[in-house]
């Protein structure tokens, strides 16, 4: 777990919004504290904590005092927004320009789509909630 | 008693040398040892209500600067201070703060010919935030039995009787040298959980001295490195785990890459070759190495260690496993 | 004062205390376990020599005055071994090594209290069991008037003078050793010899009281007196100078 190159609390982040979007977490939640993940993880406390704290700022947890962290109101909401704001700028604006350098066509892609796109399931529940 | 807050520890400029002198060998004959220097000038800091981890390679000095800050020993020159944050202090035979400091070395500082009870008891009395009830819980997970002397257990369960004593004595500065050696593997990880799950708990600021880097560089939240007696680096653990790079790819592209950064390994495979650097490379150099075709990776802190710490003589160039070093010789401490 | 100032000097305080106490409770954990052959196997041996000199028509005055002589090597072998051993676990459960060398001086104190009290007691015994027998009872070596109440007080506070000096003197001896290393640490050792001595010709065998008697002039509990004040004298140079050994000796690295 955690064995990527970048710091560990960056990794634990993406852990938590992982499982907020996918809804294994759900609003009103709480999450592990900072000791059952230290415990669990094996993992110096502060480094969750410093986790816990970006996840506050970006409100994705909220703390209640005494009680621990919960997912916050519209959290996945927030998460999913904002990654759907990013996925053109960070994933497939890459690899167009990378498929332009290779001489892939328009068409191959939009073929190549058209092909995989899924008939059910999430992404087309997420086109009619938008 | 009001409690005390974790301590914090700082280092001076702290040189340690040892005389010429004469120690029993173990047929009981004397002979000589010549003098040393365990530490030439170290300076750094312990910071308050942390996990530190202290990093080196066997005689580096790890076990010496930890003697110094539990008042085991003075040092020839420099100063060494500890206490509460803020209101630092020189800890030699000053009941208040050695009282505060413990330091638990491999086999423990224990009656080896009395029963484990004895040794709890004695700690007891002299440690004010002595846990009993912790003390048993743990010696009860470990397997340790309460009513056999510690010169009967074996290695693993004196490591765990040590591990034990550190735990339960909640220590505002609790000192970990390499205690769990002796233990087995899952022993070990019992002994990491039950250490954060504590501290997390029961703050209070921990030093693990260790050269089973991959192991616990995640229990620590600062790390400092120690090499032939001076500090190499004292740095937030987070900070150095992504310092190293490497590159792999053809000699000439990758050698041009590394133009201009710290070189910490080089390492030929016919055509290619990998190079280490200190620190993280620019989006420029990824790009630039991928449209070169030589590959970016990142190296831990182990990496880092082994690469920081080898001697001139262990860097042969073209040597593929990087741990797969001579052991050092353990300098004699006295 | 800061309050975290104010909780570092009441701990100091608190804690010294109770480490003093500790050391002195090892050693007086040792006493036990090993006085409870000790004595016993000494009262039979002085018992054994009695029956053999008899039979042989050797008997000549007390016997319990050859058994006892190795009380005190045996007080300066606890002394050598005891607090050398708790030195390390003392320090490392955090202690200081001012409150070791008090603790040992404590220890030293009781020890001498149980071996004087003990010495006495088989003197006591002794010469109960000879006036019982018809015999009549002496002692060769040392003082002669050393029966009744008086003799009791004597035996007491003599032999446990002697047995506290030993005592420390083996600390002071096994710290030397550990200190300074073997040939500095032999020099030292024979410097010990000095108020061992001392101690020794004060009230076993008598010279500082013949001494006192004869040359100074002096008459009745006098002689005795400067006896028991030289012992006294050659364990307060032994304290001073085992605390001036223990001061700054520093903890080795375990050779395991």
């Amino acid at each position: 777990m955690f064995d990527g190159p970048e710091p560990i609390y960056l990794q634990i982040a993406q852990m938590i919004r992982a499982q907020v979007l996918s809804g294994e977490l759900d609003e009103e939640d709480q999450v592990m504290s900072t000791t059952q993940f230290a415990t669990t993880f094996r993992i110096n406390p502060a480094t969750a904590q410093k986790a816990f704290g970006q996840l506050v700022e970006e409100q994705v947890l909220y703390k209640r005092r005494g009680l621990g962290m919960f997912v916050a109101p519209g959290a996945r909401e927030r998460l999913r927004a904002d990654l759907r704001e990013r996925y053109f700028d960070e994933v497939l604006g890459p690899a167009l320009a990378q498929a332009s350098l290779l001489g892939i066509s328009a068409d191959d892609i939009v073929a190549y789509v058209g092909g995989h796109r899924p008939s059910n399931g999430s992404a087309a529940r997420h086109e009619e909630e938008s | 008693m009001t409690a005390l807050p974790p301590f914090a520890a700082r280092f001076q400029d702290v040189e340690v040398t040892f005389p010429r002198s004469w120690t029993a060998g173990a047929n009981g004959t004397a002979y000589r040892v010549p003098g040393s220097t365990a530490l030439d000038g170290v300076t750094c800091d312990v910071p308050a209500g942390q996990i530190t981890g202290l990093l080196g390679r066997n005689g580096a000095g790890k076990s010496t600067m930890l003697g110094l800050l539990a008042a085991f020993r003075r040092p020839t020159g420099g100063t060494v201070l500890t206490g509460p944050d803020g209101d630092l202090r020189d800890p030699w035979e000053d009941a208040a703060l050695t009282s505060a400091i413990l330091l638990v070395q491999e086999s423990g500082d224990v009656f080896h010919d009395q029963k484990v009870a004895a040794t709890l008891a004695y700690y007891a009395d002299l440690r004010p935030e002595w846990d009993a009830g912790y003390a048993e819980e743990l010696l009860d997970l470990f397997e340790v039995p309460l009513r056999t002397k510690p010169s009967a257990l074996s290695r693993g369960k004196k490591s765990a009787l040590a591990a034990t004593l550190g735990l339960a004595a909640r220590a505002p500065l609790t000192i970990f040298d390499e205690v769990y050696l002796g233990m087995d593997t899952p022993t070990r990880f019992a002994f990491y959980d039950a250490l954060l799950a504590d501290y997390a708990e029961h703050p209070r600021t921990i030093v693990l001295s260790s050269h089973l880097v991959e192991e616990t560089e995640r229990l620590f939240e600062h790390v400092v490195l120690v090499d032939r007696g001076r500090v190499v680096f004292a740095e937030p653990a987070e900070e150095l785990r992504s310092r190293a790079s490497s590159l792999t790819g053809p000699t000439a592209v990758v050698e041009d890459l590394a133009a201009g950064h710290e070189v910490l390994h080089r390492q030929h495979l016919g055509p290619t070759t990998r190079i280490t650097v200190n620190g993280a490379l620019s989006d420029d150099d990824a790009r630039a190495a991928a449209a070169a075709g030589a590959t970016i990776g990142h190296e831990g802190l182990e990496s880092l260690f082994v690469h920081l710490t080898r001697t001139s003589r262990e860097a042969p160039a073209t040597r593929v496993p990087d741990t797969d070093r001579a052991p050092a010789r353990k300098e004699e401490l006295r | 004062m800061s309050a975290v100032a104010t909780a570092l000097d009441e701990r100091r305080t608190a804690v010294q205390r109770r480490a003093v106490r500790a050391v002195d409770g090892q050693i007086a954990a040792v006493l036990r376990t090993v006085g409870f052959w000790y004595w016993p196997v000494i009262a039979l041996a002085a018992v054994v020599i009695a029956l053999v000199q008899q039979r042989l028509g050797a008997l000549d005055g007390s016997t319990v005055q050859y058994v006892v002589g190795s009380a005190r090597w045996f007080a300066f072998s606890l002394g050598v071994i005891v607090p050398m051993a708790v030195m390390r676990p003392h320090l490392a459960a955090g202690g200081t090594r001012r409150a070791l060398v008090r603790g040992v001086a404590r220890g030293a104190v009781r020890a001498g209290v149980v071996f004087g009290l003990a010495v006495a007691v088989l003197y006591a015994a002794e010469q109960v069991a000879w006036r019982l027998l018809d015999l009549d009872w002496y002692r060769t070596l040392g003082p002669d008037r050393t029966t009744g109440v008086g003799g009791f007080l004597v035996n007491t506070v003599g032999e446990g003078l002697v047995a506290l000096t030993y005592f420390l003197l083996g600390a002071a001896v096994a710290g030397g050793f550990a200190r300074f290393g073997p040939w500095l640490g032999l020099v030292l050792c024979l410097g010990f010899g000095f108020p061992a001595v001392v101690a020794d010709v004060a009230l076993y065998t008598g010279p500082a009281t013949a001494l006192a008697a004869q040359i100074l002039g002096m008459s009745g509990p006098l002689p005795m007196l400067a006896g028991l004040f030289t012992v006294l004298a050659a364990a307060a140079v032994t304290y001073i100078a085992l605390g001036l050994i223990l001061r700054d000796l520093p903890v080795k690295r375990p050779s395991s």
